[in-house]
């Protein structure tokens, strides 16, 4: 990969827009506003030493030239922005009482962890001695210090086609992680990332709420091999609104393997969106598996960007939601070169008075033959006012590819149930056998055993399946 | 009829099933009664099992063969319109089919389901527990279920990774997901068995093995009825009784000897002399 061009010349020509009241202003929502005040000291100070001042600048112009999405966007139809846009926003303050973190460690991860609260790093409680040497696994501020040009490198390969919050966290970059697994090198020890929220409730006199820009960074040299678990996590006594904006850029090399499984575990309140930008090298492969299973609004984009070929790209979602949460996620597969794979697997569970939306397209250029493209998404609704968007979209330019796309929406498979009645289960078990197993098909694509068993038994609890609990 | 053909040994006995008159139709069929003759597949089963016996019920395509299974094992798609089915003296068709599977009631089914998600061993003993306590008889904890499960396993020749490791038929090959149904019912010990079309998309290994299994769970105790298109199953699995279905009534019985004269005759000669 080329090392980002010295960041200073770019910076020379750029003038720096004043942030001073203009006349715009009357029109800028409570969020940007807030963000304006509080987000970009960093920006401000012109601060060179981390090498990302001009990334910030252009993501600045571009916000402004854009805009946030509106709800004619596509991508964007479903979800309500204004709670968020109405909001202002302060950066969260360190995290007072934390949740217990040790109960959300994955045993297998031991010597392989970075612990967040609040988006900050947690040095105590962090522990990275399992790793071999060479891998670089540490919060941003000290990579940007220590591994500048490694980082600018990967942060600069994505910044182009971003979404509004995308380059919002680009012009408020501060807190973040990197991970740089060298060349040959296979990680046998699963990584983890703990992400813990305790926000404050809104405060001062514009009641305030906290928000999080976060960076994820993942290189992956020749030939590696990482797995990855993020969790985020908040308390569930948090009763008040708050925004985490995540951005991860994952870069594959020629014949690295990524597995990342990103399970969101937020109160009622929280509001996360994530956007992922994938880069796949020749004959790399990288998976994503996203579980969400709470958060008031979730939004997780990735979009995926096939540069050589031989590459396989394998998403995977499950929602398994109550109350009012909402869980969007957005995919664009872009098969821009021959001769790579893709599969998309989305499944939702909705109750109450929950949506989710898959909105996912698959592109394939012109040049693209021998693409092998799939997705799927399957909607459980147990309520009447559930509501499960599922928009599978395709954009062929090639000929020879192999694409296909399906979408269910509806109550459990009337076939399955028969066949589980058929050995003796009552309709009460066999349904919420089900359940569990149309559940269970994602998580068991989770490499890590320990937290396939947490989420097996959080799912049970969440389902209220107590007579499988005590069977299973 | 096939009360006829019932040898004089068995009449001793109190029959296990016993239909008479029975007449179905595709459920929810919301057509008007004049329509409901057109959608009523089976027009009139009578038929007698006894423990101990074997039948065989042949026919051609679309006669009802499939169709009787299902209506007996209380599947939604179809509905019984009219006659009785008496099993082990209760009225069969006022059971739900939980019901009917606990009381020992066992369709092996053409097409298994696949349930993904759902792990075959721990199926199985949800399945095997739900029956025991229904019978008042002792549950089984995992460990114990597991030894249970292993030696059942043995009469398919189950491979354990297809058990503990793997989710309900998902994936399974075809032959697979016949010896998975025959595994359950080595699990259950139904008294009366059905086995729809059991034998079909199967290779002669494979056959043999399934059959080899259905023999050994067949004791004095229990019944097999086989529904079947083709003879070669009757090689493996030798019946008492053979009954031919066409347009949904038994056009004829008797003894195994009729399932060769079907296959070397074909079904017309029989739907010939039907009379119309």
């Amino acid at each position: 990969m080329s090392v980002m061009a010295p960041v200073q010349n770019k910076l020379a020509s750029k003038s720096i827009k004043p942030l001073t009241p203009t006349a715009g202003e009357a029109a800028r929502t409570p969020f940007e506003q807030s963000f304006r005040n509080h987000f970009l000291e960093t920006l401000l100070s012109n601060d060179e030493s981390t090498g990302i001042c001009a990334l910030r600048h252009q993501a600045l112009s571009a916000f402004e030239a854009q805009g946030f999405p509106t709800r004619k966007n596509e991508a964007w139809k479903y979800l309500a922005l204004s709670p968020l846009l109405n909001q202002a926003f302060i950066p969260f303050a360190p995290a007072a009482t934390l949740i217990q973190p040790e109960a959300y460690f994955l045993s297998e991860s031991d010597g392989a962890r970075l612990v967040f609260a609040n988006g900050r790093y947690q040095a105590a409680l962090s522990d990275t001695r399992a790793l071999p040497e060479g891998v670089i696994f540490c919060d941003l501020p000290s990579a940007l210090s220590v591994h500048q040009d490694l980082a600018a490198s990967v942060l600069d390969k994505n910044s182009k086609n971003d979404d509004a919050f995308a380059m919002l966290n680009t012009v408020g970059l501060e807190q973040g992680l990197l991970l740089h697994v060298p060349e040959n090198s296979v990680l046998q020890v699963p990584l983890q990332i703990l992400y813990l929220v305790d926000p404050q409730p809104a405060q001062s006199q514009d009641n305030a709420a906290e928000l999080a820009n976060f960076r994820m960074v993942f290189s992956l040299g020749k030939n590696s091999r990482a797995v990855v678990t993020v969790q985020t996590v908040s308390s569930e006594t948090v009763s008040s609104l708050y925004f985490n904006n995540f951005v991860h850029d994952i870069v594959a090399a020629e014949s690295a393997h990524l597995n990342l499984s990103w399970i969101q575990l937020e109160a009622p309140t929280a509001w996360q969106f994530s956007n992922a930008r994938v880069h796949l090298e020749e004959a790399s492969q990288v998976t994503i598996n996203h579980v969400d299973l709470g958060a008031a609004v979730a939004r997780h984009s990735v979009v995926v960007k096939f540069a050589a070929e031989k590459a396989h790209c394998e998403l995977n979602g499950l929602n398994v939601l109550k109350g009012k949460s909402e869980v969007y996620q957005n995919v664009v597969m872009d098969h821009a070169m021959p001769n790579n794979t893709s599969e998309q697997f989305y499944k939702s569970i909705l109750d109450d008075q929950t949506r989710s939306e898959f909105n996912g397209t698959v592109k394939v250029a012109l040049n693209a033959n021998g693409t092998d493209s799939h997705q799927l998404t399957k909607n459980l609704l147990l309520s009447e006012d559930a509501r499960a968007f599922a928009r599978p979209q395709l954009q062929i330019l090639a000929d020879d590819v192999k694409c296909n796309h399906g979408a269910t929406v509806g109550q459990l498979e009337p076939s399955q149930l028969f066949y589980l009645k058929s050995r003796g289960l009552d309709p009460e078990l066999a349904e919420s056998l089900l359940m569990y197993g149309f559940a269970e098909e994602m998580i068991e694509k989770l490499p890590v055993a320990s937290l396939r068993k947490y989420l097996d038994e959080r799912l049970l609890s969440q389902l209220k399946q107590s007579q499988i609990v005590t069977n299973l | 009829m096939p009360e006829d053909t019932t040898s004089q040994l068995t009449k001793d006995k109190t029959p296990l099933l016993s239909i008479s008159n029975l007449h179905a139709r595709v459920a929810n069929s919301s057509d008007t009664q004049d329509k409901a003759d057109v959608n009523e597949i089976l027009q009139g089963i009578n038929l007698t099992v006894y423990p101990g016996e074997i039948h065989a019920i042949m026919g051609p395509n679309g006669s009802g063969k499939s169709t009787l299974a299902k209506v007996l094992v209380g599947h939604p798609a179809f509905e019984a319109t009219e006659g009785a089915v008496v099993y082990q003296g209760r009225d069969l068709l006022s059971l739900d089919s939980h019901e009917r599977a606990r009381e020992g009631v066992f369709m092996a089914f053409q097409y298994p389901v696949e349930v993904p998600g759902v792990n075959n061993a721990s199926f199985l003993r949800l399945a095997y527990n739900a029956k025991q306590k229904h019978l008042g008889q002792d549950e089984l904890d995992p460990l114990e279920f597991a030894d249970y499960l292993a030696e059942k396993a043995k009469i398919v020749e189950m491979d354990p990774e297809l058990l503990n490791n793997r989710s309900v038929n998902a994936g399974f090959s075809g032959g697979e997901k016949k010896r998975n149904e025959i595994l359950q019912m080595a699990v259950l010990e139904p008294k009366l068995a059905f086995l729809d079309e059991t034998d079909s998309g199967l290779d002669i290994d494979a056959l043999r093995i399934v059959a080899n299994g259905v023999n050994q769970l067949h004791t004095q105790e229990n019944a097999v009825v086989l529904v079947t298109h083709y003879q070669r199953l009757l090689d493996y699995i030798v019946p008492d009784y053979v009954h031919v279905l066409a347009d949904g009534k038994i056009i004829k019985s008797g003894g195994k000897e009729l399932a060769l004269e079907l296959e070397e005759k074909g079904y017309d000669w029989l739907l010939e002399t039907q009379p119309a």
